[in-house]
């Protein structure tokens, strides 16, 4: 039984161990902390700082490090994937059953905050809430952010009437503001959905022709003269124009041009900006707006980046080369946003390509759409173990080409040579091929494409093999290819020997193309023009069915 | 001529009263002094504008390093040394949390930076009173920095009484910035939350919600990626790294 037990033991315990021992036969330890400061990694022993927990296995196998979720008791935040001492060490609350957070503490809900909303933990929410000094409206009924944002209708809005220094006066704000007023002023009475300048209210506030940008909404909007935030601007709703627009709120959908393409951007006589069509409220600058506000200081800003031609929250995909998939060339994102293009380079070595697509709206052509692109994995790890045409172009699963090899096969059944074709990567990757260590392995991936053919040929016995029996040094051979002729050129040597039957022209191209399109292998210009190293394409020398490249 | 002179000099005279009776208001009427007083004359605004200076640029530093004022773990971007804030060494994996309390560290940082500079700042206040004349009696407590929504303040248990004629009580030191950290590092958190779930983070999502802010990925050809968060309104910014299922170059 002990025997048993001891097996037992010893076999988790080598489990354990087994996957930590790199190809090198290194055992890789977790160490709590890095000489270079990093908590919980999988490295050397010599890496790990002295006087920490190492062990030789993996982090998930230790109590120190194992991956949990740490919860901030206070602020109501939950971090995932976090080792247990960093989140010891920093005061927060681990919890081990879940990396992900998916713990009851960590449940997200809609945290409505006035005219905001957050989706958050109750916590958090509590917190935040306590911040902005306002009472918790929490909804954990709603399971997304995208439906939390769009709940925030918040309580509606009115005049809130009230006496101040003799005078009747008004504030546009919520019921339950207007409530909390009632302990401070006298005749404090709400109207909902009314505005301060409504008549029947007589108050002192009254229309006026300025404008004003409120935080957190995009539209431009009327002030009162007391100050109070009216209907979204529209010059042709002025009060002498529209007195009923200067008496009850009215919505975003009835104000002027509602969902017009552009969002309104440069029009100057109507404030219904709107961020998702490309604009927002902005102070009237001559440098960057087109149209002059008719009243007011404020117009929708255009946010389109003009000098790319883009919209608003377009991206596409973009190359520091027109050479790609070149040593060197790499893909990047552009990304408009707010009148501002940035730029995000996709994983280097070609590890992620870009890809671009276009949202055409009806009637629109191809390159006047919407763009949108994204980094994407570049999938061509698995691309040289496909040998079946259909599996190497599922896109679903790899980014990869099926191509000729240079590579001729005998068909039994059809009783001919067939083409060879090979499954390569479609997006050819980097390689660190300056790396001459054992870390990189670009050599090794490179020389997949190598190979050797031999082309073997006969010649007759003829008056030419009798001339070099008596010692004729002029004697020219003809040669007949008869073995793997796909990999010669016809042609004479440099001593006249001609060679017939070859039948690979284009041989030394089609290798070239399996070789380039592994990676950065074989004869390239990089992503700059400059010539390779050791290759140039330019001097591809093929000489009596002998192809080298030169320097 | 004669009547242009003397209109001169009755413009003149008014000038003077106008100057004498300011000057009484200001000295006569009680408070008044208070609000034209410089920060010197002000404990509060004293502690205020002695320490805000320090306080803002601490935050920049701090902002543009990842959340530590000497991060001991970082990546060199633009001569910035940024703080991984989450980590892995290895290739394909999902980053390790390295700092899961922002906010908190931050506030941290702040505070132990800020010390030597808040003593000299009450050191200070009690040697300007004294300079004047009062007598100081300066208790010190406790301080906490906390970063709070749109804004960093610094509040202080420390009580001050000043006595001349009659003793006045000053006890509700604090520093007020207005910066927008706090919203800064939310976003922050959540891009790490992300990046430890996926190992990337979808930048225009946060621009889409966040109409002010600006998201900036910049990946480095080692796969760790540098995040440039900015507040378009303040350009308030704040900046960390991550290494998230790196690819290698190759298999």
């Amino acid at each position: 039984m002990k025997r048993v037990l001891f097996i037992l033991i010893l076999s988790i315990f080598l489990i354990s161990i087994l996957p930590h021992i790199s190809s090198a036969g290194e055992v890789t330890y977790c160490c709590e902390e890095t000489v270079k400061g990093a908590f919980c990694q999988s490295t050397q022993k010599e890496d790990c700082k002295q006087n920490v927990r190492q062990v030789p296995t993996s982090c998930e196998a230790t109590n120190y490090c194992k991956l949990g979720c740490c919860y901030d008791s206070t602020d109501g935040t939950c971090m995932e994937n976090t080792p247990q001492v960093v989140c010891s060490n920093e005061g927060g609350v681990w919890n081990g059953d879940s990396a992900s957070c998916d713990i009851p503490q960590c449940q997200l809900g809609c945290c409505l905050i006035g005219s905001q909303a957050a989706f958050v933990t109750q916590t958090r929410c509590k917190r935040l809430s306590a911040l902005y000094g306002l009472e918790t409206n929490y909804r954990s009924d709603i399971y997304d952010e995208v439906s939390c944002i769009a709940s925030t209708t918040t309580e509606e809005m009115g005049a809130c009437v009230y006496e101040f220094e003799f005078e009747r006066t008004c504030k546009m704000i919520t019921q339950s503001e207007c409530d909390s007023m009632k302990s401070s002023y006298e005749g404090v009475k709400f109207y909902s959905g009314v505005l301060c300048t409504a008549e029947d209210l007589g108050t002192v506030c009254g229309p006026t022709k300025d404008t004003t940008c409120v935080e957190g909404r995009d539209e431009v909007y009327f002030v009162d003269t007391c100050g109070n935030v009216a209907n979204i601007y529209d010059a042709d709703r002025t009060a002498d124009r529209d007195r009923e627009y200067w008496t009850k709120m009215f919505d975003k959908s009835e104000s002027c041009d509602y969902e017009e393409k552009g969002g309104n951007a440069n029009d100057g006589v109507c404030g219904n900006c709107d961020y998702y069509y490309g604009s927002t409220c902005k102070k009237y600058d001559r440098n960057k707006d087109r149209t002059n506000p008719r009243y007011g200081e404020y117009i929708c800003r255009d946010l389109a980046c003009d000098e790319e031609g883009k919209d608003h929250g377009e991206t596409w995909c973009v190359s520091n080369t027109n050479n790609l998939n070149t040593p060197g060339s790499e893909y990047f994102r552009k990304v408009c946003y707010n009148g501002e293009v940035t730029i995000e380079p996709c994983a280097a070595f070609r590890s992620e390509i870009c890809i671009e697509a276009e949202i055409l709206e009806e009637g629109q052509s191809s390159g006047d759409g919407f763009s949108v692109a994204a980094c994407t994995a570049n999938r061509w790890q698995d691309c040289l173990a496909q040998e079946d045409e259909d599996d190497c172009l599922n896109t679903d699963k790899r980014d990869c080409e099926w191509i000729y090899s240079g590579i001729k096969k005998y068909n039994e059944d059809s009783e001919e040579l067939e083409n060879v074709n090979v499954c390569v990567p479609k997006y050819a990757p980097g390689f660190d091929f300056w790396d001459i260590s054992e870390d990189s392995d670009s050599e090794e991936m490179c020389a997949i494409a190598s190979s050797e053919c031999v082309a073997k040929f006969e010649r007759k016995l003829d008056w030419d093999d009798v001339k070099d029996l008596v010692g004729d040094p002029d004697t020219e051979y003809t040669w007949y290819c008869k073995e793997n002729c796909h990999c010669c050129t016809n042609g004479k040597d440099e001593d006249g020997n001609t060679y017939k039957d070859c039948t690979g022209e284009n041989y030394v191209e089609y290798k070239k193309n399996f070789c380039t399109a592994l990676g950065d292998c074989g004869p390239k210009r990089n992503y700059v023009g400059q010539k390779g190293f050791n290759f140039d394409d330019d001097n591809l020398i093929c000489n009596g069915g002998d192809c080298y490249w030169t320097l | 001529m004669k009547k242009r002179r003397g209109q001169v000099t009755i413009f003149v005279i008014i000038a003077v009263v106008i100057i004498a009776a300011a000057l009484l208001i200001y000295f006569l009427v009680p408070g008044v002094n208070n609000i034209f007083s410089t920060s010197s004359e002000n404990p509060y605004q004293f502690i205020q504008s002695c320490l805000e200076d320090d306080l803002v640029d601490n935050i920049i530093t701090l902002s543009d390093k990842g959340g530590s004022l000497q991060p001991e773990h970082y990546i060199l971007y633009n001569g910035e040394t940024i703080e991984y804030l989450c980590y892995t060494n290895e290739y394909y994996r999902t980053c390790v949390m390295q700092q899961p309390m922002l906010k908190k560290h931050i506030e941290e940082e702040l505070k132990v930076k800020l010390n030597q500079k808040i003593r000299d700042c009450f050191t200070g206040l009690e040697q300007t009173f004294k300079e004047k004349g009062y007598r100081t009696t300066l208790n010190t407590g406790d301080y906490g920095v906390e970063l709070l929504p749109k804004r960093v303040i610094i509040e202080f248990n420390h009580s001050l009484a000043l006595t001349k004629d009659d003793t006045e009580n000053y006890d509700k030191f604090s520093v007020v910035i207005n910066n927008n950290l706090y919203e800064l590092v939310s976003i922050a958190n959540s891009i790490l939350n992300w990046e430890a779930r996926y190992g990337d983070a979808e930048t225009t999502s946060y621009m889409n919600y966040y109409h002010d802010l600006k998201v900036e990925k910049k990946k480095q050809s080692d796969g760790s990626t540098i995040y440039i968060l900015t507040d378009r309104n303040t350009q308030d910014k704040f900046q960390f790294a991550t290494r998230s299922v790196a690819w290698p170059p190759g298999i």
